[in-house]
């Protein structure tokens, strides 16, 4: 059976980057998850959920973007549950960069999404090279100011998108650069506190830009595994 | 949303807005998704507890927990007579990501894939994603929505790639049959395309008929990706666990995607998945029991209320005509909801050509689904009767 030629040449880059997503990753799951995942499964939450997750969940999402990072998104509209940050990353890769044309810009980590570039078949640069329209600006809490600014101000011009990977506490946001309406703000839940095994995510955008996300979400996996999404609302609930 | 807006709307779209709109009805009864409404049984939501109370939980390897894709590949072959091992299963986030994944790895650009209508239209998007391109392969009712062989060999072309076949069907509940499956499969040694066989619903086939895996049949394992998972089987929709069968080369490269789209499936559901396959399928035969008397249920009330529809031969679903009541399935559902608080699919969220059809599901509590069908009765005997006068 043979692959698809494209693909298959791509497949031989992704089976070069590092890891098969087993290593790493030992860690004491918290007794407030555990607890309310098992509290899920005495409730009988065991179907589908609805499409974008949990509705307390993305509440509990978009009141932590507000606080920690003084954004506002509608927690209806805005803000959908993905299988962990991974698929954040390539939904947000996929529905905003033109497969073949797109450049994306990693200004930090481009390890992370070095494997959705390469499904998406678009090139991805640092911040030292050039990029040419359309592009994308990948960034993270920890993109150092003096590489992210001129880059911000340069998508700012251009009219380019931005996908900002927020850490769990309080710090940047585009969002302060005049690109709150351009920025789609992608993360881990509990990734760093026993909780990277239960696969849940976030994206947060304007509702205009979600809607498109959350539909292709959809397409790719329906909905996030419900009781790992009450495990993540206990977790974020205790840590508010 | 108006009728008029619905108008505008086809497949999962259509689909989602409807659901939108029973969600503002008070008691509405839901007989549109296809989420089993039983609970996930005990020694599987048994075994998830065991697991979360292990405190630790490693990221699994992303094609899955190695003693579950062992599980999976042991009732592949027991169950369904595929000579497979576990290096020939990918564990997926349910059943939609593995059709994902096996679109994004096996089409090309502009590469044809002959898909049976009607159809889900979910796996259109991903082909679309993929860049592949649909064409249609009619199913009839005469022939109980069976997949005609040559139906399929006159759509045949150098650019046919794959043929996706869904057994037993969402939405008409036919199956494929042992005969046309023996001449399908020939097709695809013939012409050297691959069938891609969607077996979710194949653990809820009703007698005398029998679930075929064309994967099982002589030559076919170069030929066949089987497609299913735990979440109709085991009623575990909202743990998101599916699999992909197939050969080696198409698992590892659908691996590497699967580390770029969405890494490993949750592992407590792995767990889960695994104390199911691991089980006898004691549980899947009680469903099986209630399914049927849901079916029996359903059948003679949409009898009695006067819609045509074709005996399911296996799965959850009816696909009745509105015809007898002077109506496009879009109105009529429209108006089920409206007037009976009860929701059912239009045929047009499943192909453009269905307006006289329409999904109604059985996945509701008897008595449930017995109030929906006092419901719906007086409605359609109304509609019925004012299209018959006007004749």
């Amino acid at each position: 059976m043979a692959l698809a030629v494209p693909l298959a040449a791509r497949v031989a880059l992704l089976q070069g980057l590092a890891g098969d997503g087993a290593a790493g990753a030992e860690a004491t799951v918290p007794a407030s998850a555990r607890d309310a995942s098992i509290a899920a499964l005495d409730r009988g939450e065991t179907h589908y959920t609805d499409r974008p997750g949990i509705l307390p969940l993305r509440q509990a999402v978009a009141d932590a973007l507000r606080t920690r990072h003084g954004v506002e998104v509608d927690a209806g509209k805005g803000v959908v549950i993905t299988c962990g940050v991974v698929e954040a990353r390539f939904v947000a890769i996929q529905q905003l960069v033109p497969a073949g044309s797109g450049t994306v810009v990693a200004l930090s980590h481009p390890e992370r999404v070095a494997a959705a570039c390469i499904v998406r078949d678009v090139r991805l640069v640092g911040p030292d090279a050039d990029a040419h329209g359309p592009a994308l600006v990948y960034l993270t809490s920890d993109t150092p100011a003096e590489t992210r600014d001129p880059w911000l101000a340069r998508a700012a011009d251009e009219g380019w998108a931005v996908v900002f990977e927020a850490a769990e506490e309080s710090g940047f946001h585009p969002a302060s650069a005049g690109l709150a309406d351009a920025t789609v703000t992608v993360g881990g839940i509990g990734a760093g506190q026993g909780l990277e095994a239960w696969r849940v995510g976030y994206l947060a955008a304007p509702a205009a830009t979600a809607g498109p996300l959350r539909d292709f979400k959809q397409s790719l996996t329906l909905c996030t595994t419900n009781l790992s999404q009450w495990g993540a609302l206990a977790l974020m609930e205790e840590h508010a | 949303m108006t009728l008029d807006e619905l108008r505008n709307l086809d497949g999962a779209k259509l689909r989602y807005a409807l659901m939108d709109l029973a969600k503002t009805i008070p008691d509405a009864i839901a007989l549109g998704r296809g989420d089993p409404d039983l609970a996930t049984p005990d020694h599987v939501v048994v075994a998830a507890k065991q697991a979360l109370a292990q405190g630790v939980q490693p990221l699994q390897p992303v094609a899955g927990m190695p003693a579950l894709r062992a599980a999976i590949a042991k009732r592949a072959r027991t169950d369904h007579g595929l000579d497979v091992g576990a290096e020939q299963v990918l564990v997926t986030t349910g059943g939609q990501e593995g059709l994902f994944l096996v679109m994004s790895a096996l089409l090309d650009p502009g590469d044809e894939i002959l898909v049976p209508d009607p159809r889900y239209t979910s796996y259109d998007q991903a082909i679309e994603h993929a860049g592949g391109v649909s064409v249609t392969v009619p199913t009839h009712p005469e022939d109980a929505f069976d997949l005609r062989a040559e139906a399929i060999e006159s759509l045949i072309t150098p650019k046919t790639k794959a043929l996706l076949l869904v057994t037993p069907s969402n939405p008409t509940g036919g199956i494929i049959s042992r005969e046309q499956a023996e001449k399908i499969a020939a097709l695809a040694k013939k012409h050297d395309f691959v069938v891609i066989s969607d077996e979710i619903y194949g653990k809820f086939v009703w007698p005398p008929h029998e679930h075929v895996s064309i994967g099982s049949l002589p030559g076919m394992e170069r030929h066949t990706i089987t497609l299913s998972g735990f979440s109709k089987a085991w009623a575990m929709t909202g743990w998101r666990v599916g699999y992909v069968i197939a050969e080696q080369n198409a698992i590892l490269g659908m691996t590497a995607i699967k580390g770029a789209t969405t890494g490993p499936v949750a592992n407590v559901s792995q767990a889960a998945a695994l104390a199911a396959a691991e089980a006898d399928d004691a549980c899947i035969e009680d469903f099986k029991v209630i399914y049927g008397e849901r079916r029996d249920l359903l059948a003679k009330g949409l009898t009695d209320m006067g819609l045509e529809y074709t005996d399911p031969r296996g799965g959850f679903f009816f696909w009745a005509k509105s015809s007898s009541t002077g109506l496009r399935s879009l109105e009529l559902s429209y108006l089920l909801l409206k007037e009976a608080r009860v929701l059912v699919f239009p045929g047009t969220g499943f192909g453009e050509r269905w307006s006289d059809y329409l999904r109604i599901t059985t996945l509701q509590p008897t008595d449930v689904l017995r109030e929906a069908v006092e419901r719906m009765t007086p409605v359609v005997k109304r509609y019925a009767a004012e299209a018959a006068a006007r004749a």
